[in-house]
């Protein structure tokens, strides 16, 4: 077993209940209903490694970033991190965990305030820790850390609005903004979903030598499976507020055994000849269900192709490891045919 | 695959078409010279960068450019008439969608909150086709609805009780049930899920055999068109840069530099890479565009002639075109 101290932040059993009642009614109302975005998830992120959640929309995956963020808080469960329990923390020690754990996310033209310069951008979140109390340390840091994320020349961006930037630029700056507190940990939240399929490759590679640099440990959250396998070592796929599946990033794609895994692996198009005339495989039936209706039984019974009568009344499986650090939660797995892609 | 001179029917030519944006700041040349042609039945790719000019392609081909555009030369032929031509009345009388029909980018989430789907489509039908009952009209959208893999209640329900999924099948279903010869879809897939987009791809490929359609499918993803597309078609700068057929192109034997970067930045989830391509630098202004190739600034073979002249495109084996010196 590995000690205790390798992991950096340790998730245990957490949960984030949204009460769809409020005012009067929820008074009133016996029985309270919840939308259970994240429902009782747990895993451990290694100092250095980078840890991805995948998931659709709606599975809770920007919900668990947010939590350990902290900007949103736990309705149950646990958050260690450096072996400080910080689920509950407020005030300075808030504060000073913030300092720690920085988020980028997904939309580069709604995270930065219009009205600011790009060095007002940089110099943010140094006024807000009390960090260096001369403008020009101030500029001069932003200079470095622009010149970091290669937005160069430096002199000239610095003065520039965000609006004055493309896409890939701005996403630049947001991460520059995220490591300027040098931070052990990054949320990205789906940082190159919206940018341009030239410059994601860059912007991917720049943050990998960034994590080289700053020492940092990134939890990557998205939806896109390819850059998954490119981009991080450990992956964990989400379902209705639930793991379902997690391992080292080449098993999960090579070697998946849920059905959900597997049917988003199937659902990946890639660059290739000769798929024009096959019909893509995808063995899903319906939709995702309202994460305030959480089927019985497993969870993904209602969508799933191989579910029997048992799987729909028998209690929701905990993830079985099979070896290798890889654990998934299909209690079928045995009676599953043989992956293909 | 059939090759230039075994003589297919051509449902759409393009020729030279141009479409500049006239701002104050100068003229933009957001589509510039390009030539291509659509075959009956089958499915042409039109991929590039945000900017390139695949979408302003598209509203080019329909007549209708947004403004400050116009177009500025070229024909866009259809059973042997160049629309450009037309008035405004004429193109809304007999081209769109009648003959041509277009799936808008985004177009799922611009659907009229107040009118249920029914209602929308509906005001569509009757208003390309004034001499039709309701009844008539009914039949056909539920028949359209039926085709996309919809029940018939979807008819009464508003766009806020629909899934990204099932709204992208309604636009689809409205682009197709006046059954134009030729659809143009623009990032038909983009913004929805992984499973929903397969979905959607299989759900085209499906109308594809069913209903025999040409379509041009716009996105700025080389993996999505790899699964649908027969021939592609690649943009950049508001140029054709290389057309080809599915295996030409992902069979990557011959390919302009900026194809074989584009591929290189498309992750592949079964082989397991260390370093991704990228393309550095940003395409050139489109006010001020280079004297040369479009690409130069961001080719890695590029030659001392690709800064003097522009390369014109050419064929380099039967159903494939490059616009690159490399290939003279």
């Amino acid at each position: 077993m590995e000690k205790n101290n390798d992991f950096l932040l340790e998730v245990k059993n957490l949960k984030k209940w949204f009460p769809t009642q409020h005012g009067l009614s929820a008074l009133f109302l016996k029985e309270k209903t919840y939308v259970r975005a994240v429902d009782g998830i747990s895993f451990s992120v290694k100092r250095g490694e980078t840890f991805c959640i995948i998931g659709e929309s709606g599975s809770g995956k920007t919900t668990t970033g947010k939590m350990i963020m902290r900007l949103l808080e736990p309705t149950d469960g646990d958050i260690i991190f450096n072996g400080k329990n910080v689920s509950h923390i407020k005030g300075d020690e808030l504060k000073e965990y913030r300092r720690n754990v920085q988020m980028i996310f997904q939309d580069p033209y709604a995270s930065m305030n219009p009205r600011f310069k790009i060095k007002q951008v940089l110099a943010e979140p140094l006024v807000i820790h009390k960090i260096g109390d001369s403008k020009k340390y101030r500029d001069e840091n932003s200079k470095k850390l622009l010149e970091s994320v290669k937005v160069t020349p430096a002199e000239e961006f610095m003065d520039r609005f965000p609006h004055m930037l493309s896409g890939g630029q701005r996403q630049r700056v947001s991460i520059a903004r995220g490591v300027s507190l040098s931070p052990a940990l990054i949320v990205a939240d789906e940082p190159v979903s919206m940018i341009d399929l030239s410059t994601r490759a860059e912007i991917l590679a720049m943050m990998k030598s960034l994590k080289r640099d700053f020492g940092l440990t990134y939890i990557y959250i998205t939806h896109d499976l390819s850059t998954a396998r490119y981009f991080a070592d450990t992956i964990a796929v989400m379902y209705l507020g639930k793991i379902v599946e997690i391992g080292n990033a080449d098993d999960i794609v090579d070697n998946p055994i849920h059905p959900y895994t597997r049917v988003l692996i199937n659902a990946v198009c890639e660059p290739l000849p000769g798929k024009v005339k096959k019909m893509k495989e995808i063995n899903i039936k319906g939709e995702i269900p309202s994460a305030a209706k959480i089927p019985p039984g497993c969870r993904f019974h209602t969508r799933c192709v191989f579910a029997d009568e048992d799987c729909k009344t028998f209690p929701e499986p905990d993830l079985m490891d099979i070896g290798n650090g890889h654990y998934h939660s299909c209690r079928r797995s045995d009676d599953l045919p043989k992956f293909k892609f | 695959m059939k090759f230039k001179g075994i003589s297919m029917e051509k449902a759409l030519v393009i020729s030279n078409l141009k479409l500049y944006y006239y701002t104050s700041a100068g003229v933009v040349k957001a589509v510039d010279d390009i030539s291509f042609h659509l075959e009956k039945g089958e499915t042409l790719g039109l991929v590039g960068e945000s900017g390139c000019g695949k979408t302003t392609t598209g509203f080019a081909i329909l007549g209708m450019p947004t403004p400050p555009g116009k177009i500025a030369g070229g024909k866009v032929i259809i059973d042997d008439e160049d629309i450009t031509t037309f008035s405004e009345t004429e193109l809304r009388k007999k081209i769109r969608w009648k003959k041509i029909s277009m799936v808008f980018q985004g177009a799922m989430n611009c659907l009229t909150p107040v009118y249920t789907v029914g209602n929308l489509m509906m005001e569509t039908y009757l208003e390309h086709r004034k001499e039709a009952s309701n009844e008539e009209a009914y039949e056909r959208i539920i028949k359209y609805l039926n085709l996309v893999g919809l029940s018939d209640d979807i008819y009464k329900r508003y766009p806020h009780e629909l899934s990204g999924g099932m709204k992208q099948r309604v636009v689809i279903a409205t682009a197709l049930f006046l059954e134009p010869q030729i659809v143009i879809l623009d990032e038909p897939t983009t913004g929805l899920d992984v499973v929903v987009q397969a979905q959607i791809l299989n759900l085209i490929k499906e109308l594809k055999q069913k209903l025999s359609i040409s379509s041009l499918f716009i996105t700025h993803d080389l993996a999505t068109e790899a699964e649908i597309a027969d021939r592609i078609c690649v943009m950049y700068a508001g140029k054709i840069m290389e057309i080809g057929t599915n295996e030409q192109i992902y069979g990557r034997e011959k390919l302009h530099p900026y194809t074989e970067k584009l591929l290189g930045a498309t992750p592949l989830l079964h082989k397991k890479v260390n370093e991704l391509y990228f393309i550095p630098g940003v395409p050139p202004d489109l006010i001020n565009p280079p004297k040369g190739c479009m690409f130069y600034d961001r080719c890695h073979v590029r030659m001392d002639i690709c800064k003097e002249e522009g390369p014109s495109i050419k064929e380099i084996e039967p159903g494939h075109s490059i616009a690159c010196w490399r290939y003279k």
